[in-house]
């Protein structure tokens, strides 16, 4: 192979760019662990940096380390506030990849967990167990996983209908979105009408519930969470090229380059679906993320899924992080779901990325 | 290297394609011309199975002896490179992986290195050095179709087809894109087929054209044979005055009748 | 160039760390809830224990008397400072750390948290409470399982529903061992009770005054199961619109259904007595306030053929006097708006001024009422 004069530019530019990539991905990573660092560190009890870092490794160091810091503030730290901040991470970084590829095989960029129907009917399935009124008996555990079931099973049944309809007619990115926007009024508006029969601290419940909060996150949530997106991402990073085959042409092109369309469109659909899911179970309906992580990732480091998956995982994880630190410090000891101040960090940076590389915004 | 014999194509209750016998041999390139309508597109997408046909005893579509319909998706992307005629607007992808999907059926766990290797070169061939790095929506419509040749440059099929690649370009667009499929064919010996408006640039560029006219075969062979006064007549409507400058053909259109 | 190769490399790296700092706490979340309730046994000697259940049929045993408290919901609050004073109480809610008038003990450092339904478990734990309070309807039950893990108990009270006065007043009289105070207390509110109850005895039903009663939004009103219809029932008259009925949970008693109602409706009901509620704090509404709603409520169209209207018979009451001590000085009020005669010796000012002063130990302002014959004067 014969390597002329220009080609050592193109090749050196080319490595280049690899290599600007690699470090903002690392940057990113770092970011977010310092991040995650900072808002152990912060919070309605101010412990200081060593005093956290100690709390957090506390099983590791000799006990004599430890005497001055009281057990209930190690326990907080480990039972309170490490569980938050994990959960931050796995709740931004799932709905950042859950947007990606949904975007991506829709070839849509206004496509979100949210406008795919899945939050909505989630909320719409946590109302029914709060309505139903079960969630207020006494039997312990019943009534929180309950929410927590009910959201998960009706989240993953509108997926089913969407998925369903659209096996009908063709797996199409069309009528995954036609689709996905009908059943999104459609919950909405069932999750109204719970409203309006609901009683008074029933709606309490419901509305607190959709505006998206990670307060009093436990271990055992973020496991299952954690758990659904450690094996959901791997799958998407593998349909990467699929992805990029999606993205810039379409169905057609796709199947030339020897993509099979209607399953890659499926297996990736339900692996976004079941991570939306086991995350706003939880936490909530936390909107904004998955429709604007991924244009953040894209405006920094461009359309390649390859790279846009793991980085829009790692803009969404920082994206809810500060968003729910800004939540917890900024009106304490009020806190502030982080489904709300997500929107108010998140649009003015993306809107300033969007200002300042409106050449390169190609969307 | 391509033998079609006997297709029938149906879209719903519509009898698209009629009795197709069409062949394109190695490092052979064949025009396929006709009417908006006849039928061209959806050939195409026939030969590389976005259109689904159903099977029959009578026809038979066959890539150097394979037969394409029992071939792998797969198998069949490492075959035939397909360049559509419109490509919606894509998100942002850079140049340089638009043409790396190309690559998509070839890609090996440990084939990396090569790949690249296979990519900067059809960049360097067709020029695109200074485009690479350029997110592909930015660039013109020359430039793109640069850019999905190369593609269909490093997918390395044996069969390459073409969709109105010059339909959008420019009078230098259209010679560039017609020579860099001609340096395709005569460099990878793949067979070619092109569906194309332009009448004259087929006839110069292509070894024989295939005349379609409502979804059948009207003539085949070389462009004396197949633009004739009568054929084009017959088949447009308009009766044209067919020439040559020296090698050149000139097709000219003179009135509707 | 290893382009595609640099992707896989990083996914195992991502995962790692997220692994292992699972892995940690897990096991450490096993062995930790051992070590977070030594602290909290405290090294006092005098205490008694008492087992009891809550307001979900919990059954708990705790220590009295509780010197340490977090107590969310206004209705809470004041049952405590009513029965105990507010020196155990340590953290509350954002509504009662707003109106420092009414609450002049609490400082900013006792905010545990918005209210009821968001928590802030941090500061409650900071706060190492001997018990948490909540009402039902709230997000108890997740709390329960948060602080359960520091060893600190929650406690279901829900102060604000009317028919469990008594038994929540003893409870509490027991928890901080102050019997002889929750006494007190209930032989108040008996005693009104009892007095709505014998002076409207003899009163038939087809001689009731009927009422109209609306919340702050207009044409909403309250059905039954709604603490407010009781009150007003309590007090002697008749919601227009007790017979509407909406497929309402058993728990709902003692909740606001803000039911909207059609204009035309209210005015076919020809109610003898309108009263309006109004929100408010401790600090009563201006008179140039109260004017303009009932003004308002009587310039509505077809409005002036009812009876209500027509009589001046249009009352504002806010949110405040209504609810206080179990909305039984609410319904005193309604009854004497309703039978002047049959109530001619109640104050209920005065009634309001001694829950105030003797269980809140807060001055009492008085104007929480306004009528608007009265204004119109």
């Amino acid at each position: 192979m014969k390597m002329d004069i220009p080609a050592p530019t193109l090749m050196q530019s080319l490595q280049r760019h690899q290599r600007r990539n690699a470090l903002a991905m690392i940057a990113g990573v770092a970011l977010l662990i310092a991040a995650m660092a900072l808002a152990g560190s912060l919070g309605a009890q101010k412990l200081g940096m060593a005093t956290s870092l100690r709390a957090l490794f506390a099983p590791l160091l000799p006990v004599a380390w430890l005497n001055d810091i009281p057990a209930w503030q190690i326990s907080l730290l480990q039972q309170l506030r490490l569980p938050r901040i994990v959960m931050a991470v796995v709740a931004g970084a799932g709905l950042a990849l859950a947007g990606v590829a949904m975007q991506g095989i829709t070839r849509n960029p206004l496509v979100s967990p949210y406008t795919v129907g899945i939050s909505p009917a989630a909320a719409f399935g946590a109302s029914l167990a709060i309505l139903s009124g079960a969630t207020g008996v006494a039997g312990a555990w019943s009534g929180l996983y309950l929410t927590v079931a009910a959201a998960f099973a009706s989240a993953v049944l509108c997926a089913t209908l969407v998925l369903a309809f659209s096996a009908l007619r063709g797996v199409s990115a069309t009528m995954l979105v036609l689709g996905g926007v009908g059943l999104t009024y459609l919950f909405s508006a069932l999750t109204a009408s719970v409203q309006f029969v609901a009683t008074e601290q029933q709606l309490a419940a419901i509305v607190q519930w959709t505006f998206g909060s990670l307060n009093g996150s436990t271990w055992n949530e973020v496991a299952v969470a954690g758990g659904v997106l450690l094996l959901g991402a791997p799958l998407l990073q593998w349909h990467a090229w699929a992805l990029n085959a999606f993205a810039a042409g379409g169905d057609d092109i796709a199947a030339s380059l020897g993509f099979a369309v209607g399953r890659v469109r499926t297996v990736v659909t339900v692996v976004a679906v079941m991570i939306t899911a086991a995350v706003v179970s939880f936490t909530g309906v936390i909107g904004f993320v998955g429709l604007v992580a991924p244009h953040i990732a894209r405006l920094l480091i461009g359309g390649d899924h390859r790279w846009l998956l793991p980085f829009s995982a790692i803009v969404g994880a920082l994206l809810v992080l500060l968003s729910d630190m800004a939540g917890r410090l900024l009106f304490a000891p009020v806190i502030i779901p982080v489904g709300i101040v997500v929107a108010y960090v998140g649009v003015p940076l993306f809107l300033h990325l969007l200002l300042s590389s409106r050449h390169k915004a190609g969307l | 290297m391509l033998n079609i014999s006997g297709l029938h194509y149906r879209h719903g209750k519509r009898l698209i394609l009629d009795n197709i016998d069409l062949q394109v041999g190695a490092g052979e390139i064949v025009g396929l011309v006709g009417p908006n309508g006849a039928g061209k597109s959806t050939l195409l997408k026939c030969i590389n199975r976005i259109n689904r046909v159903m099977p029959s005893q009578h026809a038979r579509m066959t890539l150097a002896g394979d037969n394409l319909q029992d071939m792998s998706r797969r198998n069949l992307a490492r075959a035939i490179a397909y360049v559509p005629q419109h490509t919606g607007p894509a998100m942002s992808l850079r140049v340089a992986d638009m043409i790396a999907l190309g690559r998509a059926p070839h890609r090996t766990w440990n084939s990396g290195e090569r790949d690249h290797r296979i990519v900067l070169d059809a960049i360097e061939r067709l020029k695109l050095q200074e485009l690479a790095l350029r997110p592909y929506d930015e660039l013109s419509g020359g430039e793109r179709q640069r850019v999905l040749l190369a593609r269909a440059l490093v997918q390395q099929g044996r069969l390459l087809l073409l969709d109105e690649p010059t339909s959008d370009l420019d009078l230098h667009h259209q010679l560039e894109a017609m020579t860099a499929a001609r340096e395709i064919a005569d460099a990878q010996g793949s067979g070619v087929l092109i569906a194309i408006h332009d009448l004259a640039l087929a006839a110069r560029f292509a070894d024989r054209l295939v005349m379609l006219r409502e979804g059948r075969v009207v003539a085949q062979g070389h462009w004396r044979e197949v633009l004739t006064p009568q054929h084009i007549e017959a088949v447009y409507g308009v009766s044209a005055r067919i020439g040559s400058d020296g090698d050149i053909p000139y097709v000219i259109p003179l009135r509707t009748p | 160039m290893r382009s595609d190769r640099i992707t896989p490399l990083q996914q195992p790296q991502q995962q790692q760390p997220q692994r292992r700092r699972l892995l940690l706490p897990l096991l450490l979340s096993l062995g930790l809830p051992l070590l977070a309730r030594a602290p909290l046994v405290h090294a006092e000697d005098a205490r008694h224990s008492l087992t009891f259940k809550d307001d979900v049929g919990r059954e708990l045993t705790l220590k009295t008397p509780l010197k340490r408290v977090v107590v969310f919901n206004r209705y809470t609050t004041e049952f405590v400072r009513a029965v105990a004073g507010m020196q155990p109480v340590v953290g509350v809610d954002i509504d009662s750390a707003r109106s420092h008038s009414y609450w002049p003990t609490v400082t900013p450092a006792m905010l545990a948290g918005q209210g009821q339904s968001s928590p802030n478990y941090e500061a409650i734990v900071a706060m190492q409470p001997d018990a948490v309070f909540f009402p039902r309807n709230s997000d108890w039950q997740k709390a329960a399982a948060v602080l359960g893990r520091f060893g600190i108990p929650v406690v279901v009270v829900t102060a604000w529903d009317v028919l469990k006065h008594e038994e929540n007043v003893t409870l509490f009289g027991r928890l901080f061992e102050q019997p002889q105070r929750a006494a007190k207390l209930n032989a108040f509110y008996r005693r009104y009770r009892d007095l709505l109850a014998q002076r409207l005895q003899n009163l038939p039903m087809a001689q009731r005054k009927r009422v109209y009663i609306e919340e702050v939004g207009a044409y909403k009103t309250l059905l039954k199961g709604s603490g407010w219809h009781d009150m007003v029932e309590v007090g002697g008259g008749v919601n227009v619109f007790r017979d509407v009925s909406v497929l309402s949970q058993p728990s709902a008693r003692g909740s606001v259904q803000g039911f909207s109602v059609d204009p035309e409706e209210v005015v076919a009901r020809m109610p003898d007595v309108i009263v309006k509620l109004e929100p408010a704090q401790y600090e009563p509404h201006s008179r140039a306030f109260s004017l303009q709603v009932l003004e308002a409520v009587a310039a509505r169209p077809g409005f002036d053929r009812i009876p209500a209207v027509r009589n001046g018979q249009v009352y504002h009451i806010s949110y405040y006097l209504a609810g206080g001590c179990s909305k039984i000085i609410g319904a005193l009020q309604i009854a004497k708006w309703l039978y002047p005669d049959r109530f001619k010796d109640v104050d209920p000012d005065q009634v309001m001024r001694t829950w105030l002063e003797d269980f809140q130990q807060v001055s009492a302002p008085g104007g929480y009422t306004a009528s608007l014959a009265e204004l119109r004067k």
